[in-house]
């Protein structure tokens, strides 16, 4: 899939009129660091471990380009928020803090850490003041949903989904195995279809790079719901044949094989190509063309960073 | 301008103030973890409960009253049957119809050194949450599929007054360790509950016999009633 388009000026030059507010954003993000260490440590831990959030450094990457990217859209002076609307996100952002940072004290990690893109949208949302784009731009912190450890039960509705379909595959292709709860009993050997092969990866990882493509290419609604459909059912029925295909290579090569001891990168292998196809389709039916009406405001404005 | 660089400074503020203020809050309430950590029996899913009643012991029953239904049935072979019923839900539950000693083993070292920290895990039909409590400690958290996490928490904090959570129960690997949090100064006052608690346990204790080589019928514990 190429992130490129015919109406994207990608130019970007700094200016010295942006400074203020992507200072201010930097310095928001920073404080939410420093202040709630704990809660961004969990984050962190999930991030540098492998596992079902191992893509969310990338995310984070990618959320910080596109927050650079937006920033480059803004022109006209800084006027501060109204005082009684900025008393009301003020009084938000204090109780949002403190309710993560005592959730993080008492290990009740999921709200400590759903608290924190809340947090930086109410920053960014101070930071970039009153103009046209502030909802848009202060929503962006909740793509970082994409990339936080917040969906372990999520994992669990995925996981069941996979040995449901597995076994049912097998099945059609005629493998002599026995499916017990999470596990695929065959001749050679035992499989265990556990958390990790869900597939939330793929799934999380599918959801962020489509929301992404059309962040940065400025998709319409209805084209940005289709390839988000579209992505995720990939990145499923990716996951399934993935576990499929192992549990098969299993049964004809037996347990010991290339296949099944890479599974882990055969997975991320297949996304990469996955990702390849359904983006040549997506561009085949038009779904990467940015709206008409946005494409001129695009050519000059919304893919050049700060200038 | 000013104005502008006012408020970003203001909201700036306002998330350490939050942060503080929680802070503030948790140090006042005098709360600290408290890690309490006793030597057990290495196999410990089917040996016999420690000798007295401490706050070991309730972890130690509790988790048994979780895995009510271990048996042998051989020198090798060992079922271990879990019953929901037993935490008051309703029905008998079987997740775990394991027949080899090994396998239980390795799923309580496989518990203990499993890498990821703080996600939920499924490992042999148990769902396992693994927790760093320090670099050289893990908590081991088990609950149940249908149910979620907290169930071994929430059948203590039902049962004590001044403990204010249990952070964790680990009774895998030799060690049964429990890290409670609690008032400092009612520290003694939670452990003599859960002490008591633990003793009222223990007098209902289940026992864990031994069938015949070949017997695979199930030979339950003295509180089947309760099961």
């Amino acid at each position: 899939m190429t992130v490129a388009n015919e109406h994207a000026d990608v130019t970007t030059s700094f200016s010295i009129s942006h400074m203020p507010v992507l200072a201010s954003l930097a310095m928001i993000v920073l404080t939410s660091v420093l202040t709630l260490s704990p809660v961004w440590l969990i984050i962190w831990s999930a991030w540098t471990q492998l596992g079902s959030y191992e893509h969310g450094l990338v995310i984070a990457l990618l959320f910080g380009f596109l927050m650079y990217k937006r920033v480059g859209r803004l022109s006209g002076p800084l006027i501060a928020t109204r005082s009684l609307l900025y008393a009301s996100v003020v009084a938000g952002a204090v109780f949002f803090s403190a309710a993560s940072q005592v959730c993080a004290h008492l290990s009740i990690e999921l709200p400590a850490v759903a608290a924190i893109p809340v947090i930086l949208s109410l920053g960014f949302f101070v930071a970039i003041g009153e103009r046209q784009e502030r909802l848009a731009i202060s929503a962006m912190p909740l793509y970082l949903y994409c990339a936080l450890p917040v969906w372990d039960q999520f994992s669990t509705v995925l996981q069941m989904i996979t040995v449901s379909v597995v076994s049912a595959s097998l099945q059609l292709l005629g493998v002599l195995a026995y499916v017990d709860g999470t596990f695929v009993y065959l001749a050679e050997g035992t499989f265990e279809i556990a958390q990790g092969c869900s597939g939330l990866r793929f799934f999380l990882t599918a959801a962020a790079i489509s929301l992404f493509f059309s962040a940065f290419n400025n998709l319409t609604a209805a084209r940005s719901t289709a390839l988000l459909c579209a992505m995720l059912m990939m990145s499923l029925v990716l996951n399934w044949i993935r576990v499929s295909a192992i549990v098969l290579s299993g049964d004809l090569f037996g347990m010991d094989t290339f296949v099944v001891r890479s599974h882990y990168f055969l997975g991320w292998l297949l996304f990469a190509v996955a990702l390849v196809v359904v983006g040549k389709v997506a561009d085949r039916f038009g779904l990467l063309s940015p709206s008409p009406i946005a494409a001129p405001a695009a050519a000059g404005s919304d893919l050049a960073g700060p200038e | 301008m000013i104005r502008y660089i006012m408020q970003v400074a203001g909201i700036v503020l306002s998330l350490v103030v939050g942060a503080a203020s929680a802070n503030w809050l948790l140090a006042r309430s005098d709360s600290k973890p408290v890690s309490i950590s006793f030597p057990a029996h290495v196999d410990g899913w089917t040996s016999s409960l420690p000798e007295s009643p401490s706050v070991t012991n309730f972890v130690s029953e509790s988790a048994r009253k979780i895995d009510s239904r271990v048996y042998r049935k051989g020198d090798d072979s060992i079922q271990l049957d879990v019953a929901a019923d037993t935490l008051g839900i309703g029905g008998t539950d079987r997740l775990i119809r394991e027949d080899r000693t090994n396998d239980i083993r390795s799923l309580a070292a496989r518990v203990h050194s499993y890498p990821t920290l703080n996600r939920i895990e499924s490992i042999d039909g148990l769902n396992w949450r693994v927790e760093e409590m320090s670099p050289q400690r893990y908590a081991v958290h088990a609950y149940w599929h249908e149910l979620g996490d907290g169930i071994v928490k929430n059948r203590i904090e039902m049962k004590t007054k001044s403990v204010l959570a249990i952070l964790s129960a680990d009774s895998s690997y030799g060690i049964v360790t429990v890290t409670m949090m609690c008032d400092l100064k009612k520290c003694a006052d939670a452990i003599a509950e859960v002490n008591a608690f633990s003793a009222a346990l223990i007098s209902q204790k289940a026992t864990f016999i031994e069938a015949k080589p070949g017997n695979d019928n199930p030979v339950h514990g003295t509180n089947d009633d309760q099961l």
